[in-house]
């Protein structure tokens, strides 16, 4: 037993040995992030400045908390799925449409208000999904959504304005799994990082949240 | 003239100073990278990883509440930054010796610690999970304590070292398949 443990200690040992071989950054590795963090300065500004975090949202203490008329929904479409899936989810979103609709013309409060969420689920993990995220929000100047599939990029993934004003939507193809996200929202105050309010949230080690979506698992 | 200390760098940065940043990308750049291609298995993979991870300590530099242990938070960032690589990449391409028949009908390694046997060691570690591929290398590689890994990892201690074990009992089966069953 003894003999054993020694033998895989030393085991062991001996690849760690190997595998600690130094390993230096290249010449031009430090020109090239000051590059970046250059640019970066030059369009968002010095870093004490209120700003994404590594996340790509802003700091937990400098956003707001979503209004209560900010909310979003989603909608998920498999292209394995056919017309059938394609027809329902069209139906869903006319529904999620109308839907928002009357609650912003009617002024009920979004606890009045059933959101839907419709998911088509697919047992191949590595089917991509077609994801449409719908954002309603009247005082909008623009919405965009970040997440780890466009890696936080703010600017990757604009939301379209839709024909019913304040409504903005963008449909994004995903991977089976769980993605993290966010929303981007401008208006006259700013700009604010805004988690889903209706899905689930989880707080990176910086503190920011974000939101959850699990694209394909099926949901209890 | 004595070197100015990361927090005297960090401050520098905060007031509009950013070229301050290029001393502490700088004093760093080496730190991370072995860590870094252990656990992507890669130069290419590593750099990228290495690069976003210090635009991304930049942009959250006003977040780093002890400028003072700026290097364990960097630390932290690479780390997250390695893990979505490797999520991203395991989506992404499936095809990195997934099949334990590949690796086994490769020539057999060479005796572990020669120079010529680090590929064959890479190789096999890029076969475990990544959840005991960063154990192992935090724990053998960067030569850190548990408590440490815990600090810089979330986990706690005992998944750590049952992560490591499996690391260890998984490596062997990989490159002494004689000796790990017997």
């Amino acid at each position: 037993m003894i003999d054993d443990i020694d033998d895989t200690n030393a085991f062991v040992e001996r690849i760690a040995k190997t595998l600690r071989t130094d390993e230096h950054a290249d010449s031009s590795f430090r020109t090239t992030v000051m590059t970046a963090v250059q640019n970066l300065a030059r369009t968002e500004g010095v870093a004490d400045q209120p700003r994404l975090s590594p996340s790509g949202g802003t700091r937990l203490a400098e956003r707001r908390m979503p209004r209560w008329w900010k909310r979003s929904y989603w909608i998920r479409i498999t292209p394995l799925s056919g017309f059938a899936v394609a027809a329902s989810a069209l139906i869903v979103a006319v529904g999620l449409f109308m839907l928002s609709g009357y609650s912003l013309a009617s002024g009920r409060r979004p606890q009045e208000v059933a959101v839907r969420r419709e998911t088509v689920h697919d047992s191949v993990r590595d089917t991509v999904h077609i994801v449409r995220f719908v954002f309603v929000d009247s005082s909008a100047r623009s919405v965009s959504l970040v997440g780890e599939f466009n890696q936080w990029q703010k600017d990757a993934t604009a939301l379209r304005a839709g024909t019913r004003p304040g409504v903005w939507t963008v449909d994004v193809p995903l991977t089976g799994g769980r993605h993290e996200y966010a929303y981007i929202v401008r208006d006259a105050q700013g700009e604010h990082w805004i988690a889903d309010p209706i899905a689930e949230t989880r707080l990176d080690d910086f503190g920011t949240e974000s939101s959850v979506i699990s694209v394909g698992i099926p949901t209890t | 003239m004595a070197p100015r200390l990361d927090a005297d760098l960090i401050a520098d940065v905060l007031g509009g100073h950013v070229d301050a940043y290029g001393v502490l990308v700088k004093r760093y750049q080496d730190a991370y990278v072995r860590f870094a291609v252990r656990m992507l298995g890669n130069r290419d993979d590593a750099d990228d990883a290495l690069q976003s991870a210090f635009v991304r300590g930049f942009r959250a530099l006003a977040s780093c509440k002890d400028p003072n242990r700026f290097s364990a938070w960097l630390y932290q960032i690479v780390i997250n930054e390695c893990r979505t690589l490797v999520a991203r990449r395991a989506r992404r391409e499936r095809r990195f010796v997934r099949d334990e028949d590949e690796l086994h009908a490769r020539p057999a390694p060479a005796e572990p610690g020669t120079v010529g046997d680090l590929e064959e060691i890479q190789r096999a570690l890029d076969h475990l999970d990544a959840e005991q591929r960063e154990a192992f290398v935090l724990k053998h590689v960067e030569e850190l304590s548990y408590e440490e890994m815990a600090a810089l990892t979330g986990a706690n201690v005992s998944a750590l070292k049952m992560r490591v074990k499996r690391a260890c009992d998984r490596l062997r089966q990989l490159l002494d398949p004689a000796r790990s069953y017997s």
